[in-house]
């Protein structure tokens, strides 16, 4: 508060005393003057000899003189006066205005060009005014940046999140989106197209109907629930079918009438997930149903063993026959399963080693070789002579192929046909299983590789088997860089091709 | 006394045939559920086993069938299922009509035992034998 010098006391005093000075200068010299010419004028009537009227002219000659100048004293006294009071009568006016205007800054005060303490004083107090709301624009200004950068920060924030963010006003009409959020409705010109839309358009609810959305996006649209936070899961564009989002609202805010003010929207990509969970369900309803049939036999046949007493000893080997066959399917199947998962999550590499293809081959051939004979299919062996050795996990790949030649048999009919031919082409080793089997229809071909796929042809169905020979196979293959493809027809056969890549040496 | 043991599952089916032999039945095996359709269209059977799973026609549909056919409305009939926990036991006898529900695994004595019960109970029809 340097260099301000309010009116002071003295100023005040010093203003006072000029105006009393003023009236008692000019109004004892007004006196003086009117007292000056009356004595004047009294002795020039005593003095002058005459009539009436010459003594009248007289007294008026000498009267009007000091009259005029009287008159004169008092005139001056004004003018001296009135300078001396205009800054103050200034800024009356002025503060008479700024009363009346009601104003809120100082801005319609001007300053006042006297030299005088009080004008000097009064121009002082508007700088410091005007300093005052020249700093207070600034701190506003400064706290719009800070809040500007603030809000620009949280918008980084909210577009970096992997959740789709809305906020809707009370009469639901958007206000903002994250750029999740678009990609998640599919809006691609910008969140300029969704802001002043309702969520409910652009989730397309309305458009396609509730029963396509999924059941629960009714409670989206209840009144009632305005208050509550609801949680919904509906189909991407109201279609189930093009993926599920799962959709969070929780009211924001709340208005004069103690209704609603806003909604914050979360939304959320969960296909993925369902379809983990409907994986997951498929799986343990597929794998309890092949424990089962198993289980059941097994109970059957050991409790009508212990329970019959008439039966004859060709009937009791064959029931134990029974027994173990079950429990070796249990055991395979319990095996396969845990092999498959194994490879799935990676916890089985492959081990590969320099292996040579033609033992390799002949040592599956003379797995499957009993199977073949068995049903009196002819194995047609096709693997050159001259085969380069190559690194590959060879009992991962045995199993592959016995799989393989093992479907074969079992589903072509006695006196058939199965081929095993080898080729190596350019940098790729391609090996063909071709039967003359029951094949596979068009509809059931392309699900043959998945888990628990077993087709519903009864030719298949009566043969026994858990459904994840191919899954297993195709696995192996897959991690070998490998890959696994079929080609059938009904009834006259199928030809399932291995292309492997050709590595020569360890890590290339 | 007749039985029908619709089975698409040889294993099984020749345990529950065994079974059913011992105990004196006459039992006649249908390895999947259309081909038990016809047998009954054909025969007359005192009882019906059935698998719930089965290639062509499911032992559900067959079920429903048999009970909406006249002449085989009181033939009992005896679910075998390993989705007992999912299908429900309401679901199987009202729904299927069936008389009565067994849960794979199950014991091949309690199988002998309903099914002599479910013979016994059965009305004996003017025209029946």
């Amino acid at each position: 508060m340097k260099g301000i010098s309010l009116p002071t006391s003295a100023g005040r005093a010093d203003l006072t005393r000029r105006v009393i000075a003023c009236y008692l200068a000019f109004g004892v010299a007004a006196a003086i003057c009117l007292a000056w010419g009356t004595w004047q004028t009294a002795r020039a009537v005593q003095s002058a000899s005459g009539d009436g009227w010459q003594l009248f002219f007289s007294a008026a000659k000498h009267g009007s003189f000091f009259l005029v100048v009287a008159l004169a004293v008092v005139v001056l006294g004004v003018v001296v006066l009135r300078k001396a009071v205009r800054p103050v009568a200034q800024i009356e006016s002025q503060l008479q205005r700024f009363a009346g205007e009601n104003a809120s800054t100082a801005d319609g005060l001007l300053p006042i060009g006297e030299s005088h303490p009080v004008s000097i004083g009064w121009n002082r107090l508007l700088e410091i005014c005007s300093r005052n709301a020249s700093r207070d624009a600034l701190d506003k200004r400064l706290g719009q940046a800070i809040e500007s950068h603030r809000h620009a920060r949280l918008e980084q924030i909210l577009n970096s999140l992997p959740d789709g963010i809305a906020v809707t006003d009370g009469n639901d009409r958007i206000q903002f989106t994250n750029r999740a959020l678009l990609g998640l409705l599919g809006i691609t010109d910008g969140d300029a197209a969704a802001i002043g839309r309702t969520m409910e358009e652009c989730l397309n609810l309305s458009a396609v109907g509730l029963g396509v959305a999924g059941q629960d996006a009714a409670v989206l649209l209840d009144p009632d629930q305005r208050n509550r936070t609801v949680v919904v899961e509906i189909g991407r564009g109201g279609d189930m079918s093009r993926g599920v989002l799962r959709i969070a609202r929780s009211p924001h805010g709340s208005g004069p009438n103690g209704e609603t003010a806003s909604h914050v929207w979360s939304v959320r990509d969960v296909t993925q997930q369902k379809l983990a969970d409907q994986m997951r369900e498929q799986f343990v309803n597929a794998a309890t149903h092949e424990l089962r049939t198993p289980l059941t036999n097994i109970m059957a046949y050991a409790e009508t063993l212990a329970n019959s007493d008439t039966m004859d000893v060709e009937q009791q080997k064959s029931f134990c026959n029974t027994i173990n066959d079950e429990v070796t399917r249990l055991s395979r199947f319990v095996d396969d399963l845990l092999y498959l998962s194994r490879m799935e999550v990676g916890s089985t590499p492959i081990n590969a080693k320099i292996t040579s293809i033609e033992r390799l081959m002949k040592e599956v051939v003379e797995k499957v070789r009993p199977m073949m004979d068995q049903k009196k299919i002819l194995l047609d062996v096709n693997v050159p002579a001259r085969l380069p050795e190559l690194v590959l996990d060879k009992d991962k790949i045995t199993i592959a192929l016995v799989n393989l030649l093992g479907n074969a048999a079992k589903y072509t009919p006695e006196g058939g046909r199965v081929r095993l031919s080898v080729a190596a082409l350019e940098r790729l080793l391609q090996i063909d299983v071709e039967d003359s089997g029951i094949g596979i229809s068009v509809e059931e071909l392309p699900k043959v590789c998945e888990k628990f796929f077993r087709s519903s042809d009864p030719r298949v169905q009566e043969q026994t088997g858990t459904g994840l020979g191919l899954s297993l196979t195709h696995e192996i293959i897959r991690l070998h860089g490998g890959r696994l493809t079929v080609q059938s027809e009904l009834n006259s056969g199928s030809c399932f091709t291995v292309v492997l890549p050709m590595v020569f040496e360890k890590g290339k | 006394m007749r039985v029908l043991v619709a089975e698409d599952n040889n294993v099984m089916a020749n345990v529950i045939q065994f079974n059913l032999k011992q105990a004196g039945f006459e039992v006649v095996h249908a390895p999947a559920g259309d081909v038990a359709w016809e047998r009954l269209q054909q025969e007359k059977f005192d009882l019906v086993v059935t698998d719930f799973q089965m290639p062509n026609l499911n032992g559900g549909d067959l079920c429903r069938r048999i009970r909406q056919d006249p002449s085989l409305r009181t033939t009992p009939v005896i679910l075998l299922t390993a989705k007992s926990l999912e299908l429900g036991e309401d679901y199987c006898r009202g729904t299927l009509g069936v008389d009565a529900v067994m849960m794979k695994p199950f014991s091949p004595r309690s199988l002998v035992q309903l099914a002599r019960e479910l013979v016994q109970a059965v009305p004996v029809e003017e025209n029946g034998g």
